[in-house]
């Protein structure tokens, strides 16, 4: 699906196919920020509930990704925002809070933000690109990946991190602006 | 990266180290910018297709079907209690939804929620309520209706631009709520411009015959008809008629200006967009535009096709979202 995946078009008769499309990728979001996998299957599963009970009334004029976005995006908010933890997770539901909070992409922009994040990694120098990809994208760990290329896990740990400052000033209109004003109390 | 942080979304660090890490992040406001964008960076990259994607998501369709079908709603009940009711972005609030439905079998007086519709800055949606009207929401608008329309009246509430196209029913008027004045139809073609807080209301008639009154006082309602536009001036209501429609053209997703000074719109921008927009360029004043737009094309392209006009230039201000005329 591209840019021009407008939901309009087909939302009731392509539903199956927009959730095996993007269903794993959502969970992957929403796990960046709760604190329990099981809660981010349940938070993608509800958007997907909307979806479903709205299927055939909504008629959104945007692009289909920056919509499923949005709304994983503002469930996983309320989510944060709604938790009451236990002491011990407390700091660090702030922290992701915070995070999710400072993420500007938003559905008033029509990119599609898999492109948006694929174009950034296009641009990493290619050893750099493979390693960052293995981590990110195949989930492998650092040892494995130095197992793989027969480097050591310094080099990977060095390599990960040029990729991390490069993708964050490609990517700088994505993350946060505000984040010293979102961090106070 | 800070040694913490990597170790954090490596998922190596210990209890302990956690603790400190976000210790030190209450203080150190540099180490909790870089810990923000790593979690942010991480998540965007969530957004990449995976191999094994599709044979996970087809498993947990499977689930969700099965959910579906037992109608367990409960699965999301936990979650959904517990969502704020302002959700920003065209989410219908489900859980209002949800609760109307389950009332309904167990009591047998459903109650009324209500619905909220929102859009977004430089977007547009097509609402379709359950009496068969159909409202187009302008960007930034917020339409507010019940899950269910009470006996009498069908009463929404808007804030923002909106087209509607009302189903005809003579014993059941639809009345439209703004914030100073409500308009009342029995089934017609109206246009409503009407954002809170902003001294600007005005309606367009197309078809039928609407009344417009102040919301405390109805008696003194205005009758409108065909091809009539009312202005709120102040605080009296002035008629006027049209024969341009390019001023609905933003259902189509495009921005039409008629011999529009800068300054209507930039306004206009301003609102549409959620933008803030300073004209330090005193000469632009002078001139009127006239001029179509796509909507989705954003603000900065309509300042460029602008530019192509009259000389100017702009400087856009990502951080403060605001644009800089010169």
């Amino acid at each position: 699906m591209d840019n021009s995946a407008y939901i309009k078009v087909d939302l009731p008769t392509h539903f199956d196919k927009i959730y095996v499309t993007y269903f794993a990728r959502m969970y992957r979001f929403a796990k960046e920020y709760v604190l329990f996998d099981e809660d981010a299957e349940n938070i993608v599963q509800d958007v997907f509930l909307v979806l479903w009970e709205k299927r055939e009334v909504l008629d959104i004029q945007i692009s289909l990704v920056s919509y499923l976005f949005s709304l994983v995006k503002n469930r996983s908010l309320d989510y944060l925002r709604h938790q009451v933890v236990a002491d011990e997770y407390k700091q660090e539901l702030k922290a992701k809070l915070s995070s999710l909070e400072a993420m500007s992409y938003s559905v008033g922009s029509d990119e599609n933000i898999e492109h948006v994040v694929a174009t950034a990694i296009d641009k990493l120098p290619e050893r750099c690109r493979e390693i960052f990809i293995k981590s990110r994208v195949e989930g492998k760990k650092y040892r494995e990946i130095a197992d793989e290329l027969q480097i050591s896990v310094n080099t990977v740990e060095n390599q990960m991190s040029i990729a991390l400052k490069r993708l964050r000033t490609e990517l700088k209109d994505y993350l946060p602006l505000l984040i010293f004003l979102l961090y106070v109390n | 990266m800070h040694d913490l942080i990597v170790r954090y979304f490596n998922g190596e660090i210990t209890a302990e180290e956690k603790q400190t890490l976000f210790s030190l992040m209450d203080t150190d406001a540099d180490l909790r910018k870089e810990f923000i964008s790593a979690q942010n960076l991480r998540a965007l990259t969530a957004w990449l297709p995976s191999s094994e994607d599709e044979v996970f998501s087809t498993g947990k369709l499977l689930s969700f079907r099965q959910a579906r079908l037992k109608k367990s709603r409960k699965i999301s009940y936990r979650h959904i209690i517990g969502y704020a009711a302002t959700i920003c972005i065209a989410i219908v609030s489900t859980w209002g939804l949800m609760l109307t439905k389950s009332t309904v079998a167990v009591e047998k007086e459903p109650l009324i929620t209500y619905e909220e519709f929102s859009t977004p800055a430089g977007q547009r949606a097509l609402v379709k309520l359950h009496d068969g009207t159909t409202v187009w929401l302008n960007a930034r608008s917020t339409l507010k209706y019940p899950s269910r329309f009470a006996k009498g009246e069908r009463k929404v509430e808007l804030n923002g631009e909106a087209f509607f196209e009302v189903s005809h029913n003579e014993k059941v008027p639809f009345v439209v709520s703004t914030e100073r004045l409500d308009i009342k139809v029995l089934g017609t073609k109206f246009n409503v411009f009407a954002y809170k807080g902003r001294n600007e209301f005005n309606t367009s008639l197309l078809e039928g015959s609407v009344k417009v009154y102040d919301n405390r006082n109805e008696s003194e309602a205005v009758h409108m008809k065909p091809n009539e536009r009312l202005d709120l001036v102040g605080n009296k209501l002035v008629r006027r008629p049209f024969s341009n429609m390019d001023f609905l053209l933003w259902k189509e997703g495009i921005y039409a200006f008629d011999d529009a000074t800068f300054d209507e719109i930039v306004k206009k921008l301003e609102l549409y967009y959620d933008v803030t927009i300073l004209v330090k360029n005193p000469k632009l004043d002078m001139y009127k535009f006239s001029g179509k737009f796509r909507q989705r094309d954003g603000v900065e392209s309509v300042l460029r096709t602008l530019q192509k006009v009259r000389s100017f230039s702009f400087v856009k201000d990502d951080d403060r979202n605001q644009i800089t005329i010169r």
